[in-house]
């Protein structure tokens, strides 16, 4: 059970926004296996991070290992996501939401889910949902650049 | 020259404890005196060996505390860091890193125990991955644990 009071905090301390998401919940334990930007891309066994190949159970699906925020949309245009204009549910779409820092660097990457709800993978820390893809906006994870989305 | 115990030793007496000097470690040794007069009961012929000994324990057991502290500091800061780049950087890390090749045993037990992604220091300091295919952080601790004990039994 992870989604105590006392991890609430420390998820809050560290996210200030999600204290105002009345959605914000804990909905996963600490997982080292996956980090966000995998987590976007629906998987839960590999760690996406550029230029790391020598560490075991990282990897990264293209060829460029540039850190910047225009790379990442090109990670994620390599598995069919297109840039969309509004982050708002539509039945039909799958969207993504991709944060920045103030250097151009990406830093952090949410889905939202068939229920409307985001999710987002902390860290190797927990999973939580959020009620929209601005509640993590923090200055580890910087702001939202882009929102892409692909057919369910 | 003798001291006797007086108040003129006070000036000395807060001379001496008043330095700022810290030392990570201290080398303690009987004195020689108490072993002739058999007053420590200790085999002069062994007296080094065993200090040696005494020594690396010392030195295991300093290690691993530090080590301890530092990983403790390492996973509170970085607990949420969507970053790899400033993971690695961690300067608790980089600490556990210097540590070199004796902090390999603390490091085993470590994701023996708790698989994380202190995996990552194993193919810093040995210069190597355990798999060169996509495997998850779980595995590759399970793995490295394996390696580790088939080396050292392997080593008896």
């Amino acid at each position: 059970m992870s989604d105590t009071d006392t991890n609430r905090e420390l998820c809050i301390t560290k996210l200030p926004k999600l204290a105002e998401d009345t959605s914000f919940s804990i909905t996963s334990p600490i997982d080292y296996n996956y980090n966000c930007l995998a987590w976007a891309a629906n998987k839960n066994n590999i760690i996406w991070w550029p230029h790391v190949p020598h560490l075991d159970g990282c990897t990264w699906p293209i060829d460029n290992f540039s850190l910047k925020f225009e790379n990442l949309i090109e990670v994620y245009k390599a598995i069919g996501y297109v840039i969309c204009a509004s982050w708002a549910f539509e039945k039909k779409y799958k969207k993504i939401a991709l944060y920045k820092d103030k250097e151009g660097n990406f830093t952090h990457a949410a889905r939202q889910l068939r229920s409307g709800l985001w999710t987002s993978k902390l860290g190797p820390a927990f999973d939580i949902s959020h009620g929209n893809p601005y509640s993590v906006e923090c200055e580890d994870y910087g702001t939202v650049g882009a929102i892409m989305s692909i057919v369910f | 020259m003798r001291f006797e115990k007086s108040l003129k030793m006070v000036p000395i007496i807060i001379g001496l404890t008043t330095s700022f000097n810290t030392y990570a470690k201290t080398e303690m040794a009987y004195n020689e005196n108490d072993i002739r007069k058999k007053l420590v009961n200790m085999d002069l012929q062994n007296f080094k060996s065993s200090n040696e000994r005494d020594k690396f324990v010392f030195d295991e057991q300093y290690n691993r505390i530090r080590f301890k502290g530092l990983l403790k500091n390492w996973y509170n800061e970085t607990a949420f860091s969507s970053n790899i780049d400033s993971i690695l950087e961690n300067n608790n890390l980089k600490q556990i890193l210097s540590l070199g090749n004796s902090a390999i045993p603390f490091i085993i037990e470590e994701i023996n125990n708790k698989p994380s992604y202190l995996v990552w220091s194993l193919n810093i300091l040995l210069n190597k991955k355990i798999s060169n295919s996509n495997i998850t952080i779980n595995d590759a601790c399970r793995k490295w644990v394996i390696w580790w004990n088939t080396t050292n039994n392997s080593n008896v």
